[in-house]
């Protein structure tokens, strides 16, 4: 189960996605993201959804890949989903039983909401499969300078967020082993109810927690010894650069938003 | 000159505590490959943190290059003093091989074409080059140890302390590190090897055993090996084969002093033909 831990995981091939500007990433994405909310009709949706596709194309990241990012979510999306489906007041109704009620426009509604969450979904392990750590948190860095002026400390924000990326892995990892180690030892974390599960979660933990804070001491330790200090001293071996690649993508991204929008206003299909 | 010298050096982690080091006497010489030998909680990682500053003596002077540490140059001291640590999985900072390399060269204020240059140099010195772009995640664990001395030596540091960096390592990757180290001692980098290995103290011009926090024995590797009933009492044991090699010299079977099986068995075949 743990194996499957995605996020955060960058995908090492050489692209075009992966070498636009880290910051450019971060802005569409918060951008596709708007579009995608302001989208009320499946056109605009399908719009939305064939330029991720060419996204992930242009990006060279598999396809399963890409589909192990959604199952993650799978499970949410598809509860969420069931609840709109059987409680969404609709005037077209199909079937209705106590207090459920099926309609074609709850039916409607949570399809949006499914194709929307995983797009969503995609759309932001693109990023981190495109994106270094170091790049992204470099981006979110060169994004948040502005906050330097009301003494946010920005770079040790960045810092922080590039470590945390880094020991998800690693954690997995210690997790699996740790549920291992509980369960030769008798632990039951597969069955039993509810109460029992959370209960039998604890015994993990802890020991992670542990562990996690052994790891930061001796991270701590490795970083001192390597001269870290603070961010003003230091200087960036990468350097980020937009490009003309950055330019193309830029416009598409606006069309896409201003398309969007425009549709809201006039619907192509009223729904 | 002296890379590295304690002298009457006292620490201890808490007051009530019994010290960690106590009245230590040590000196690296320039250029020198010292092996540091000695049990759990002799004292000898407590050397290695005090050789850079991350922990500071309660009382004594160590000193790098003849400047003695106090608070205001640890920055200097640690650019001479690199330190490989235990764990390959906590070391790293980045997740991608380049960039953690660029960490220390970073932290420095280097500026960007010469940070692009120690990365190649460090990335060559130990044959990790074609790994430059990697997930560490994906590396083994030799590979995940020669890229934390990389990232050490990017700051091209005069000495270098491996703290028990090869004890959660494979045969294999020991052997990958081992053979670094002593790479980079014959191109001039002090090496202090803090290991439990025997093998490893044989590629040694010194070792050194420690007990309680002080310097119990002191020698070529060879000498050392020589007093084995002596290391019994400081809880280290030489490997089977090291005792082979002595009752065979005893018996008058010339063999040198190996703890590698297919020398020995090549020196005894060429003994008997």
């Amino acid at each position: 189960m743990l194996k499957d831990v995605s996020f955060g995981q960058y995908y090492p091939v050489r692209s075009f996605v992966h070498n636009l500007d880290p910051r450019l990433k971060i802005l569409f994405l918060i951008a596709y993201i708007v579009a995608i909310f302001l989208a009320k009709e499946f056109l605009a949706l399908g719009i939305c959804a064939a330029l991720l596709v060419f996204g992930v194309a242009f990006a060279h990241i598999p396809a399963g890949k890409v589909l192990r990012s959604v199952k993650g979510v799978l499970f949410l999306v598809l509860f969420t989903a069931a609840i709109n489906v059987l409680f969404y007041r609709g005037k077209t109704v199909y079937w209705e039983w106590g207090i459920f009620t099926v309609t074609f426009e709850g039916i409607m509604t949570s399809a949006f909401l499914v194709v929307r969450l995983f797009l969503l979904v995609i759309c932001s392990s693109l990023l981190t499969y495109t994106t270094t750590p170091v790049a992204l948190t470099d981006g979110l860095e060169s994004l948040l300078t502005p906050l330097k002026w009301i003494r946010f400390p920005v770079h040790e924000l960045a810092l922080i967020m590039s470590i945390a990326l880094r020991f998800i892995p690693i954690l997995a990892d210690e997790t699996d082993r740790i549920m291992n180690a509980q369960k030769a030892r008798g632990a039951e974390l597969d069955s039993g109810g509810l109460a029992k599960r959370i209960r039998a979660v604890v015994p993990v933990l802890i020991p992670l927690l542990l562990s996690a804070f052994r790891r930061a001491d001796e991270l701590g330790d490795a970083m001192d010894a390597r001269c870290y200090t603070d961010g003003k001293h230091r200087t960036k071996y990468k350097k980020l650069r937009f490009s003309w690649r950055d330019l193309i993508v830029f416009v598409l991204i606006a069309a896409l938003v201003a398309g969007v929008s425009v549709m809201r206003v006039y619907p192509v299909f009223a729904l | 000159m002296k890379a590295l010298e304690f002298s009457g050096v006292c620490f201890s982690y808490g007051e009530s505590e019994r010290p960690a080091i106590e009245k230590l006497d040590l000196s690296v010489e320039e250029g020198e490959f010292v092996a540091l030998l000695g049990h759990n909680g002799s004292g000898k990682s407590t050397l290695a943190r005090l050789a850079n500053g991350l922990l500071t003596a309660d009382s004594g002077q160590i000193s790098v290059f003849g400047r003695p540490i106090d608070g205001k140059n640890l920055f200097g001291i640690r650019r001479d003093v690199g330190v490989v640590f235990q764990n390959p999985d906590s070391q790293a900072v980045a997740s991608i091989v380049e960039d953690d390399v660029a960490f220390g060269a970073e932290n420095v204020g280097l500026p960007r074409e010469e940070i692009g240059d120690r990365i190649g140099f460090a990335l060559r010195a130990v044959g990790m080059e074609e790994f430059r772009t990697a997930t560490i995640a994906r590396l083994s664990g030799g590979q995940k140890q020669r890229i934390a001395i990389a990232g050490v030596l990017a700051l091209r540091p005069r000495i270098m302390i491996l703290d028990e960096a090869t004890a959660m390592l494979d045969p294999r990757g020991r052997r990958e590190i081992v053979e670094v180290v002593k790479k980079l001692n014959e191109e001039g980098i002090t090496v202090l090897m803090i290991t439990h290995f025997m093998e490893e103290a044989l590629l040694a011009s010194r070792a050194v055993v420690m007990n309680c926090g002080t310097v119990a024995m002191e020698g070529t590797p060879s000498e050392i090996f020589e007093r084995h009933e002596e290391l019994l009492k400081y809880n280290l044991v030489l490997p089977r084969i090291g005792y082979l090699c002595r009752r065979l010299r005893e018996g008058g079977i010339r063999v040198s002093d190996t703890l590698d099986i297919g020398t020995l068995a090549k020196e005894i075949a060429s003994c008997v033909s």
